[in-house]
């Protein structure tokens, strides 16, 4: 390696490190900086607004399967996965503490696997959670009317012949 | 040590169902200390347990505050002390209490326009309950999580050892 440079960080990122450490899962704290930036470049050019789309409908699909447990199961583990990818590019493309406000939905869906995978699960009010479900869709598409808006400002304007 | 005191927001709702907030204090021979704020709801919005949401402010061996922690969704979140406006404000969203921290910047993230229609708490020592040990107040799903994998405390003991002793 070549290229060296000084990384200064707080508790947050050295909370994380010290996990992928000592869980293996990677195998060095330069190895983590150097996938960061990899993925980082990646999630640049995602379009956050046509996730936050993709969320909105995942979780409808999901408010519309709580009578059906593995039905739910699987389609808030696709709601899970695109609420992980928003907050990863919310944070790489707006930075660490805008991404904090869009967690909500992940650790909303988080909330409803454990409830999933405990006994409690039969015993809820399948109509509150479908609601509940519907009412994180909309919030979603809120965030994707947003999104979109701010991506259709910053395009260029086109110059008139 | 002193209380950190703090000020809480809710929706009408929340507060209404708010049944206490507990409190306790962790300190260690090296001088660095910790206190966690259980905000203690009967439910988790439509799930059916007990809802005890931590709020956690870790202290370095000079009692400078070293992080902010709290737990969204199962999921410990670390919070950068410069990051963190002063005095602390803390937002908890939607039915499950999802806990939000105002940071220095960030007046769209933490719903500034709207404060106006939530109800604020400020949280001192004639608000909490103390307690001694935790076991005896807050149930092992709060402490542990659904999945018995993630002990808070032994979160908190790690973060801390890492950045404040």
């Amino acid at each position: 390696m070549e290229n060296k440079i000084l990384v200064e960080y707080g508790p947050r990122e050295a909370d994380i490190f010290a996990d992928l450490i000592e869980n293996k899962k990677i195998p060095s704290k330069n190895e983590a900086f150097r996938r960061g930036l990899f993925a980082l470049d990646y999630l640049m050019s995602v379009d956050l607004s046509s996730l936050f789309k993709m969320l909105a409908d995942s979780l409808e699909e999901s408010a519309k399967s709580v009578k059906d447990m593995r039905t739910l199961s699987q389609r808030l583990a696709v709601s899970r996965i695109l609420a992980h990818q928003v907050v990863a590019t919310s944070a790489s493309q707006k930075g660490i503490l805008v991404a904090d406000q869009v967690d909500i939905f992940r650790a909303a869906i988080d909330e409803f696997f454990a409830l999933i995978q405990t006994d409690s699960f039969k015993s809820t009010d399948k109509e509150k959670l479908s609601f509940r479900l519907s009412t994180l869709s909309e919030f979603a598409n809120q965030f994707y009317k947003k999104e979109l808006k701010y991506s259709t400002d910053r395009l260029p304007a086109i110059p008139n012949k | 040590m002193k209380v950190t005191e703090h000020m809480s927001f809710m929706s009408q709702e929340a507060a209404s169902s708010l049944k206490e907030i507990l409190y306790e204090q962790h300190q260690q021979s090296t001088g660095a200390f910790y206190e966690v704020f259980w905000y203690h709801w009967p439910s988790d919005g439509v799930f059916p347990w007990e809802d005890y949401e931590p709020i956690v402010f870790v202290y370095n061996i000079k009692h400078d505050l070293c992080f902010v922690f709290i737990r969204r969704g199962w999921r410990p979140i670390i919070l950068d002390p410069d990051e963190v406006f002063q005095p602390v404000q803390i937002m908890f969203k939607l039915g499950n209490h999802h806990q939000f921290v105002r940071k220095v910047d960030d007046d769209a993230d933490f719903d500034l326009r709207n404060l106006s229609t939530q109800v604020s708490i400020h949280v001192g020592e004639p608000r909490i309950r103390k307690i001694t040990d935790s076991r005896e107040s807050i149930p092992v799903l709060n402490i542990s999580g659904p999945f018995r994998a993630d002990n808070i405390y032994n979160r908190i003991e790690k973060a801390k050892r890492i950045s404040c002793e």
